[in-house]
């Protein structure tokens, strides 16, 4: 038998988010990127082209990249998001985060946080990944600033830090000399 | 849209008795949101679908060919070890889908249902497909239509696993609003614009997708699913294609992708045989063959003012596929 379709209104959903249990309530048509960002106050996110082009709304739902602009709220219920408010512990930058401003991977900054997550997804699924690997996780993520390279550098450094290798960044990234 | 209804399916059968009219299936959303957020399309109720329990269950043997539940996602479905190994066709395509982030929600069954990529369309702008009386993209910006089978609308089908799932003769599972299943082959599951405007497939309301098979006749023959896109990022097909060989008759089944308004099968008997003797292959003669199969392929299809180059681009895809088996 066919149950009622709950009325209209809102609707109400338990998730994780960064680790924390929560509770929201918000009209079924609002995508996770609007809840984080106008009901939750996480404002990491960024909104971009909202049709999947551009990959600055990237967060991760059960450790998957995806874009939050995408995804209806509601199909997050019960589900672990994490976004960039979530990479850092305290005080202490994700290896990623440090990479990337100790190399310039950021300017405007506009796509970062979409890199970042993108970056640690596949970080977290293979350690030591080659340039190509690298393009291919990033290849959704537009960034209209750095000419990427500066980003590849940042995520490899980033990973030969997380593998434990005493890495330091090449002085051409730094101070553009060879 | 503020008083747009959610409901959270617990099976098929409840999903397809929730889709009166207004209602919409929500797998991924991947395509449905941003119709939803432009206003183009204005259901009353979301039927989600993506809890259903062993919905997106993926099973695969080669005695059994592959049964792919529709909520089943294209990164799951491309990194599958058995897909990969017995319909890497079928694995090539989902992969070529979009990005990662995508691929991680987009499902199987919902890339079968999205709705045309035409610009006009997506941008709100009136024509056959949101119930207008025109085709502005067939006298307006034309690159990206179709060679075959358009009119009066001319937009192509954009997705990719169909045109894999085309060649494999994939069958659908449908559910019906009361209860009972019928089954149609992926081929008859799609229409053309002169047959129905309003959608692609041949679902009728109350219908819904429940499970995509493979049958095992294919399974690990060789196959390939080739397709050119304008940048190399990620993009939508100009052009693909599909070939799966059949084992016994050694022929090919051929599919387009990106050149009509529905995934295009090619008839099998307008083709010419490939040119096998007991001696093996004589690897000119495969060239001449693939040369004539590529032209007989494209027989019938027609440009419109800047379209062309998918019928040269079509054909040059399907030579350099074939000519991938020109030595054994
Ligand atoms: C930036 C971008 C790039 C893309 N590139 C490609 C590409 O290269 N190749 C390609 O093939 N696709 C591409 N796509 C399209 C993408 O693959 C589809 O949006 C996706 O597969 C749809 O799946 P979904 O689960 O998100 O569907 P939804 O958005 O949830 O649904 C899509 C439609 O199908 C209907 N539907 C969903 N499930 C069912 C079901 N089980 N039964 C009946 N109806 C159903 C819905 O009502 C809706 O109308 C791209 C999309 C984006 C945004
Ligand atoms: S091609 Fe189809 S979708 Fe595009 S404008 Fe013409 S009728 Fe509309
Ligand atoms: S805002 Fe989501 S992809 Fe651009
Ligand atoms: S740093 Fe500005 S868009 Fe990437």
């Amino acid at each position: 038998m066919a149950r009622r379709a709950e009325p209209p209104g809102h609707a109400h959903i338990s998730l994780e988010v960064n680790g924390e249990p929560v509770e929201v309530s918000f009209p079924p048509h609002k995508t996770l990127l609007e809840v984080l960002r106008e009901d939750l106050g996480l404002t990491g996110t960024k909104h971009g082209c909202e049709l999947g082009e551009c990959g600055t709304c990237t967060v991760l739902l059960d450790g998957q990249p995806v874009l939050s602009c995408l995804v209806l709220g509601v199909a997050a219920a019960g589900r672990k998001v994490k976004t960039v408010e979530g990479m850092a512990r305290g005080p202490e930058l994700h290896p990623l985060q440090r990479a990337f401003a100790d190399l310039g991977a950021a300017q405007c900054g506009y796509c970062t946080p979409g890199i970042l997550l993108a970056a640690e997804a596949l970080l977290e699924r293979n350690p030591r990944p080659t340039r190509q690997d690298i393009k291919e996780a990033l290849a959704g993520n537009l960034c209209r600033c750095t000419g990427y390279i500066k980003i590849y550098e940042a995520v490899e450094l980033a990973a030969a830090w997380m593998r434990g290798e005493d890495a330091a960044p090449p002085e051409e990234s730094i101070y553009g000399r060879r | 849209m503020d008083s747009l209804g959610f409901h959270r399916a617990s099976s098929f059968e409840e999903a397809a008795g929730l889709l009166h009219s207004g209602a919409a299936v929500l797998a991924g959303g991947t395509d449905l949101v941003p119709l939803l957020k432009d206003g183009l399309v204005k259901p009353s109720l979301l039927v989600f679908i993506g809890d259903i329990p062993g919905a997106a269950s993926i099973s695969v043997t080669r005695r059994g060919g592959a049964r792919i539940g529709a909520a089943a996602k294209l990164t799951d479905i491309a990194n599958n070890p058995g897909v990969r190994r017995l319909f890497p066709a079928l694995a090539e395509a989902c992969r070529s889908v979009g990005t990662l982030q995508i691929r991680n929600v987009a499902t199987l069954g919902g890339n079968l249902c999205q709705r045309p990529r035409c610009w006009y369309y997506r941008s709100g702008i009136a024509c056959f497909k949101s119930g207008g009386e025109s085709c502005p993209a067939r006298d307006g910006l034309d690159e990206a239509l179709a060679i075959l089978g358009g009119g009066p609308c001319w937009a192509v089908h954009p997705s990719d696993p169909a045109v894999a799932l085309l060649a494999l003769d994939a069958k659908i599972t449908i559910r019906r609003a009361d209860g009972s299943v019928r089954e149609t082959s992926l081929a008859d599951f799609y229409c053309l614009p002169s047959d129905r405007l309003d959608r692609e497939t041949r679902l009728d309301a109350g219908e819904i997708v429940e499970r995509i098979t493979v049958p095992a006749r294919y399974a690990g023959s060789p196959q390939r699913y080739a397709k050119v896109t304008q940048r190399a990022a990620w993009d939508f097909a100009l052009v693909s294609a599909a070939v799966v060989w059949e084992k016994r008759r050694f022929r090919p089944r051929i599919a387009l992708g990106g050149v009509a308004p529905r995934p295009w099968l090619l008839d099998t008997a307008r083709l010419s045989d490939p040119p096998v003797s007991r001696r093996g292959r004589d690897p000119t003669a495969w060239e001449l063959w693939a040369i004539r199969t590529a032209e007989q392929a494209l027989r019938g299809s027609r440009a419109l003012s800047s379209n062309g180059y998918k019928i040269e681009l079509a054909k040059n895809l399907i030579r350099r596929t074939l000519l991938e088996w020109r030595r054994v």
